[in-house]
C-alpha cells in the first residue's frame, strides 16, 4: 500500500513536470537538427535488434521489406539563453551505433545516472533536448524501446519480439505479430496483432486503458489485474480458480486483496497478462 | 516407515488441497482441511461488516461474501464485449499452520459468512458489525464495537465483547479449566448455560440488575477495604459492587460484566 502511494506522488511529481514542460514552450532560444542515418542488417550476423533508449520525445517504428534500419529523428531544443542552449548542444547527445546486427539509439546527457534516469526539471538545466525518431525496420527485428516524456511510442508491421517502454504516453502497436512486454504508466495501451502472440506476453499501464486486439481463434493463459476498471472481451473466457498456493514460510493464499484473476481463452496457451490499475481492460479477437 | 507413510499422507492432503482449492470461485472460497490432527483456528477481523460462523457437517473452511458495490457499477456490457468478473478487493484469505486469517477492509455489505467444522476455534473481530455464531465447539473470543455479539448453542469456552451493543450467549457445554467472560459497556447481557454447570461468578453492573435462573451462593466478596501502607493510616474503601459467588458449588471462572445494561443468566 505505502509502495503504492510512493508510486502514485512519484506520478504526480512527474506529471507536474511534463505540463511544465509545455509551459517552456515560449522560452525563446532554440534551434533544430534532423539526423539521418542508414544501418544495413546482415544475413550473417545474427538476429537484428533495435534499441532506442529515449527520454524525451516520441518514437514511431515501421516494419517493412528490406534489410535496412532507415534512422530519422528530429531533435529540437527550447533554452533559456544562449548559454543554455550551449550547454544543451555540449551535453546532449544522441550516440547512435550498430554493433553486429543490433543498432543501438541512445539519448545521453547530464539526467543520466550509473542507475537510470534522474530528470530534475527542464528549468534545472535551462534547456529541454527532444528526440523524435521516425524509424523504418525490417519486419522481423526485435524490438526494445525506451520513452519517458513528451511522446508516445508506435510501432506497425513487425514481427519480431517487443519491449516497449513508456511513461508519460500511450503505446500504440498495429498489425504485429511478435509476442513481449507493452509497459507505461500514464497512458493508453493499444495492441492490434495479425497472428497472436506464441510465447507469455504482459499489456501494462496504471492510469489508461488497455485494449487488445486479437485474431480470432485465440488460445492463451490470460491474467487480469485491475483495481478501478473493468475487464471485458467479446471471447469466452473461462475462470481458472486460484489454487491454494504455498509460500515459502508456510503460508497459504488462498485470496489476496489485489483485484486480479486467471483465466482462460479456448484451449489455453501462452500467459498473457494484462494490467490496469485504473483503466479498463479491453479484448477482441475478431481482429480489426 | 512410519515417516514414509506420514509423508504420503502429506502429499495425499496436498493433492486433495489441490483438488479442493479449485472450487475457489467468485465470492466463495474454500480452505481445503490440510492438517486434522488439531482443531483449526479461524481468525477473522472486519471493519464494516457483520461476522457469521456456521458450523456445518464438512472439514473445509467455507468463506462466503456478497459482492462489493463497485462491481455493479460496472456497466455489463462495452460495445458488445461482454465484462469478465474480477475478485472484487479487499478480502484475504490464508492459512498458517492450521491458522486461517481472513481479513476484509472494504465494506462488504452482506458481511462474511463463514461454514466451519464444528471443532474450531475461532478469534473473530468487527468494529460496526455484529459477530453471530451458531453451533460450533472450541475457544471462542467475540469482539465488536459499534454492535451485538450472538453466540447460539456454542460450546468450549467463550470471551465475548462489546462496546456497544448486547451479548447474548447460549452454551450447550462449558469446557473446564478455562475462564468465561461476558462483557460490554451499554448493553445487555444474557447468557444462557447448561443447568449443571458448575461456576465461580463474578458479575457486575453499575447501572442495571443482575438476574439469575440459577441460585448463585454468595461467597464473601473481596474485602471492602484496602490497608494503606503509605503510613498514613487511613484506610480506602473500596466500593466495587462485584458479585462474587458460586454456582452448583463453584468451578470454572466466569465474568459478566456491563455498565449501563442488566445481566440475566439462564438455565438450558
Amino acid at each position: 500500500m505505502k509502495r503504492s502511494l510512493c508510486l502514485t506522488l512519484a506520478l504526480f511529481a512527474v506529471a507536474a513536470t511534463a505540463q511544465r514542460n509545455r509551459d517552456r514552450d515560449w522560452w525563446q532560444y532554440g534551434d533544430h537538427e534532423t539526423i539521418r542515418q542508414t544501418y544495413t542488417i546482415s544475413s550473417g550476423s545474427g538476429p537484428a535488434k533495435l534499441l532506442v533508449d529515449n527520454i524525451s520525445g516520441f518514437i514511431h517504428v515501421t516494419g517493412g521489406a528490406g534489410s535496412q534500419v532507415k534512422v530519422s529523428v528530429e531533435r529540437s531544443t527550447r533554452a533559456e539563453s544562449n548559454e543554455a542552449l550551449a550547454a544543451a548542444k555540449r551535453d546532449v547527445k544522441l550516440d547512435m551505433s550498430q554493433q553486429g546486427n543490433s543498432v543501438r539509439l541512445y539519448e545521453d546527457g547530464p539526467f543520466r545516472s550509473r542507475d537510470g534516469v534522474n530528470y530534475r526539471g527542464d528549468n534545472y538545466y535551462g534547456y529541454r533536448v527532444a528526440f523524435d525518431y521516425d524509424i523504418q525496420v525490417p519486419t522481423d527485428i526485435e524490438l526494445v524501446l525506451k520513452t519517458i516524456n513528451n511522446g508516445d511510442i508506435v510501432v506497425k508491421r513487425t514481427s519480431g519480439a517487443f519491449d516497449v517502454h513508456g511513461l508519460n504516453g500511450g503505446i500504440e502497436m498495429q498489425e504485429v505479430s511478435g509476442y513481449g512486454t507493452v509497459y507505461t504508466l500514464n497512458g493508453k495501451v493499444n495492441v492490434s496483432f495479425t497472428k497472436n502472440p506464441v510465447k507469455d506476453s504482459e499489456f501494462h499501464t496504471l492510469n489508461g486503458t488497455v485494449d487488445v486486439h486479437f485474431q480470432p481463434g485465440l488460445d492463451a493463459d490470460l491474467h487480469f489485474h485491475t483495481l478501478n476498471g473493468g475487464v471485458y472481451a467479446d471471447f469466452d473466457v473461462t475462470a481458472i480458480p486460484t489454487p491454494g498456493s504455498e509460500k515459502s514460510n508456510g503460508m497459504f493464499v488462498y485470496r489476496s486483496s489485489r483485484r486480479q484473476m486467471d483465466g482462460r481463452a479456448g484451449k489455453g496457451g501462452p500467459q498473457l497478462s494484462f494490467n490496469s490499475l485504473n483503466g479498463s481492460i479491453r479484448l477482441y479477437s475478431k481482429g480489426i | 516407515m512410519m515417516k514414509r507413510s506420514l509423508a504420503l499422507l502429506g502429499l495425499t492432503f496436498s493433492f486433495c488441497a489441490l483438488a479442493c482449492a479449485q472450487e475457489t470461485t467468485g465470492d466463495r472460497i474454500v480452505v481445503p482441511a490440510r492438517d486434522t490432527t488439531h482443531p483449526r483456528v479461524v481468525n477473522a477481523k472486519v471493519t464494516f461488516g457483520s461476522l457469521t460462523v456456521k458450523a456445518y457437517n464438512g472439514k473445509e473452511v467455507i468463506v462466503e461474501s456478497q459482492s462489493a458495490p463497485g462491481a455493479r457499477r460496472l456497466p455489463e456490457t462495452y460495445q458488445g464485449l461482454k465484462r469478465i468478473d474480477m475478485p472484487h478487493g479487499g478480502l484475504e484469505v490464508t492459512e498458517e499452520d492450521n491458522t486461517i486469517r481472513i481479513r476484509a477492509t472494504d465494506p462488504h455489505p452482506g458481511g462474511l459468512t463463514i461454514s466451519v467444522p464444528v471443532d474450531t476455534s475461532l478469534q473473530l473481530s468487527s468494529v460496526h458489525g455484529a459477530i453471530n455464531v451458531e453451533g460450533v465447539h472450541g475457544d471462542i473470543d467475540a469482539s465488536t464495537v459499534h454492535s451485538d455479539v450472538t453466540l447460539t448453542n456454542v460450546s468450549g469456552t467463550v470471551l465475548a465483547n462489546s462496546t456497544h451493543g448486547t451479548i447474548r450467549v447460549s452454551m450447550n457445554s462449558v469446557d473446564p479449566g478455562k475462564p468465561l467472560s461476558f462483557a460490554t459497556v451499554h448493553g445487555d447481557i444474557d447468557v444462557t448455560l447448561p443447568a449443571g454447570v458448575k461456576l465461580n461468578v463474578k458479575a457486575s453492573s453499575v447501572q442495571g440488575a443482575i438476574y439469575s435462573d440459577f441460585e448463585i451462593a454468595l461467597g464473601r466478596g473481596q474485602p471492602a477495604t484496602e490497608r494503606n501502607t503509605s503510613g498514613s493510616g487511613l484506610y480506602r474503601i473500596n466500593l466495587d459492587r462485584t458479585i462474587n459467588g458460586t454456582i452448583n458449588g463453584g468451578g470454572v471462572e466466569a465474568s459478566f460484566r456491563t455498565v449501563h445494561g442488566k445481566i440475566l443468566l439462564r438455565k438450558k
